[in-house]
C-alpha cells in the first residue's frame, strides 16, 4: 500500500534556520549530548515512505510505563541520529526486537547495570548499506554503524524514559549507550560455521538484526600461539572474572583467530564445549567474590565444586568480526547473564 | 543579495506518558487480624527488610501469617495473577527492594 503525504501527528516546532534548530534540540533535551540532525517534516516523510509504513503503526511498546513508539516517532529519532532512509528498515526491525517480551525492554534498558542495546546485523543488507564488519569494528567512523546504533538509543532517550531525569537508574553505564552496532564478518567464518542468523533459524540470504543487552565490552587476545586450545585458555581466564552460569554470552572473534580454528578443524561446538569445560573455578572463589548474584541454580554448592561461566556450551554466542592482522576476542556479557533479557533476532523487511 | 530562509518545521521526537489517576486506598487504623502481603522485588536482602517490618508490626498487632511473593527479576513487574492474589487475599501490602 502506497501512501502520499503521510499524516504526521506529532507536535511541530517552528525554527528559523538550521543553526537555531540544532540548538533548540539541545534546549529541549532531545540530544544524547552530541548534535542531532534537526528532524524536519520533509526528512521524516522521506523515511516513512522508504519503508512504506503508516506513521501511526506501532513499532515498540514499553509496557511498564505504557509508552508507545510509532513508526513516526522512530523515523524522527532515526533522522536525528543521522541515518539515511535505507538504514531505517534495520532500525525498525531492531526496535521490534526490543519490544518482544523476552527482551524485557524495561529491565534491559533502565536497570542500574547500565547496559546498552547492541545491534548485530547479518545478511545481504550489510553490504547494501555499507555496514562495517571489519577494522575498528566497535569504533567511530562508519555512518551506518554509528547512526543505526544511535537511533535505537535516541528512541530510548526520547520515547521510553531512558534518561537520568526520568526512569534511568544507571549507576555507571558505558559509551555503547551512544551507539553499539556491528555487522558480522560472515566471509571470515570457517567453512561449516554458520553466521549468527543462520544459527537462529534464518536463511543465509535473509537480512536480520539481533538486539542484545550489552554490558561494557571486554577485550582479550593471545598472539603467542595458533593452537586453539592455547587461544581459548587465554579467553577462559578472562571469562573467569564474570558471574557464573551465563545463559547467553557473546564473543566477537577476529579473523586471524578464526583462521586458526579453521586450520585446526575446530567447529563452533568444539569452541563452545572447550570454554564450557575450561572457564570454570571452584564455588568458593565465586562465593568469596559475591558472584552468585544471579544464581538460579543451587548456589549452596560445596566449596570445591567446579562451576562454569556458562550454563551450557550453547550459551556461548560466537560472532565473526574485526580487522585482520590481530588476534583479539571481544566479550560482551548481557544484563542479568541472559536470565532477565534474551537476545532477539528479527528479519529486516525492506519491501 | 540577501536570501530569506524558509522556517524549519521540526517534528517532536518525544513520547510522554499520561499519568494514571487513582485514589489512595483507605488506610486501616488497626491492623489486628488483617492479612499482610510481603512483596519481595527479588534482590538480595529484600526478604530481611520485609521480615523485619512484619515482625515489628507483630509486636504491635495480632497478625495472621503473611502472604509472601517474590519477583523472579527485579526489573519486571509482578505477574497479574500475583497482583490479583494480593488484592484478593491481603488488606495491606509491603514492598521492599534490597541490594
Amino acid at each position: 500500500m502506497k501512501f502520499g503525504q503521510m499524516s504526521i501527528e506529532s507536535e511541530k516546532h517552528i525554527l528559523k534556520d538550521p543553526s537555531e534548530a540544532i540548538e533548540y534540540c539541545y534546549q529541549m533535551g532531545w540530544s544524547d549530548g552530541l548534535p542531532v540532525i534537526p528532524p524536519t517534516e520533509e526528512k521524516v516523510q522521506e523515511f516513512l515512505k522508504y519503508v512504506n509504513f503508516n506513521p501511526s503503526e506501532v513499532i515498540l511498546v514499553e509496557p511498564v510505563a505504557g509508552r508507545i513508539v510509532t513508526a513516526e516517532k522512530a523515523a524522527v529519532n532515526a533522522v536525528m541520529a543521522g541515518c539515511l532512509p535505507e538504514y531505517f528498515p534495520v532500525v525498525l526491525a531492531a526496535l521490534q526486537g526490543m519490544s518482544e517480551p523476552d527482551f524485557n525492554l524495561h529491565g534491559a534498558t533502565l536497570q542500574t547495570g547500565g547496559t546498552a542495546v547492541m545491534a548485530i546485523v547479518n545478511g545481504p543488507i550489510v553490504k547494501k548499506i555499507g555496514l562495517n564488519s571489519g577494522t575498528a569494528l566497535f569504533c567511530p567512523g562508519n555512518r551506518a554503524n554509528s547512526t543505526i546504533g544511535r537511533a535505537l538509543h535516541l528512541v530510548l532517550w526520547n520515547c521510553t524514559g531512558n534518561r537520568p531525569d526520568q526512569l534511568d537508574m544507571t549507576i555507571m553505564g558505558h559509551a555503547g549507550r551512544y551507539s553499539m552496532c556491528i555487522a558480522e564478518r560472515e566471509e571470515s567464518l570457517p567453512m561449516q560455521w554458520n553466521p549468527l542468523h543462520v544459527e537462529r533459524g534464518f536463511s543465509k540470504d535473509s537480512s536480520t538484526v539481533t538486539v542484545f543487552t550489552a554490558l561494557n565490552p571486554l577485550q582479550t587476545g593471545y598472539a603467542g600461539s595458533s593452537d586453539p586450545k592455547e587461544i581459548l585458555i587465554n579467553l577462559a581466564d578472562t571469562l573467569l572474572s564474570l558471574n557464573p552460569w551465563h545463559r547467553e554470552l557473546l564473543i566477537v572473534v577476529s579473523p586471524e583467530i578464526l583462521n586458526h580454528f579453521s586450520d585446526a578443524g575446530w567447529s563452533k561446538e568444539d569452541v563452545s564445549n572447550f570454554i564450557f569445560k575450561e572457564a570454570r573455578k571452584p564455588a568458593r572463589d565465586f562465593r568469596r567474590a559475591h558472584k552468585f548474584r544471579y544464581a538460579y541454580q543451587d548456589h549452596q554448592a560445596k566449596e570445591d565444586t567446579m562451576i562454569s561461566i556458562l550454563e551450557s556450551p550453547s550459551a556461548l554466542q560466537i560472532v565473526a568480526g574485526g580487522g585482520e592482522g590481530g588476534t583479539f576476542i571481544t566479550v560482551v556479557s548481557p544484563y542479568g547473564i541472559g536470565i532477565y533479557s534474551k537476545s532477539i533476532t528479527r528479519k529486516i523487511t525492506t519491501d | 543579495m540577501a536570501t530569506t530562509l524558509n522556517p524549519m518545521v521540526l517534528i517532536d521526537p518525544t513520547v510522554t506518558t499520561i499519568a494514571a489517576s487513582s485514589d489512595m486506598a483507605i488506610r486501616p487504623t488497626n491492623l489486628t487480624g488483617l492479612t499482610i502481603g510481603l512483596l519481595n522485588n527479588g534482590k538480595a536482602k529484600a526478604d530481611i527488610i520485609l521480615d523485619t517490618a512484619y515482625n515489628m508490626l507483630c509486636e504491635l498487632y495480632d497478625l495472621p501469617e503473611p502472604v509472601r511473593h517474590s519477583k523472579g527479576s527485579a526489573s519486571q513487574p509482578f505477574a497479574q495473577d500475583v497482583i490479583d492474589n494480593v488484592v484478593n487475599e491481603c488488606r495491606i501490602a509491603i514492598t521492599a527492594i534490597g541490594d
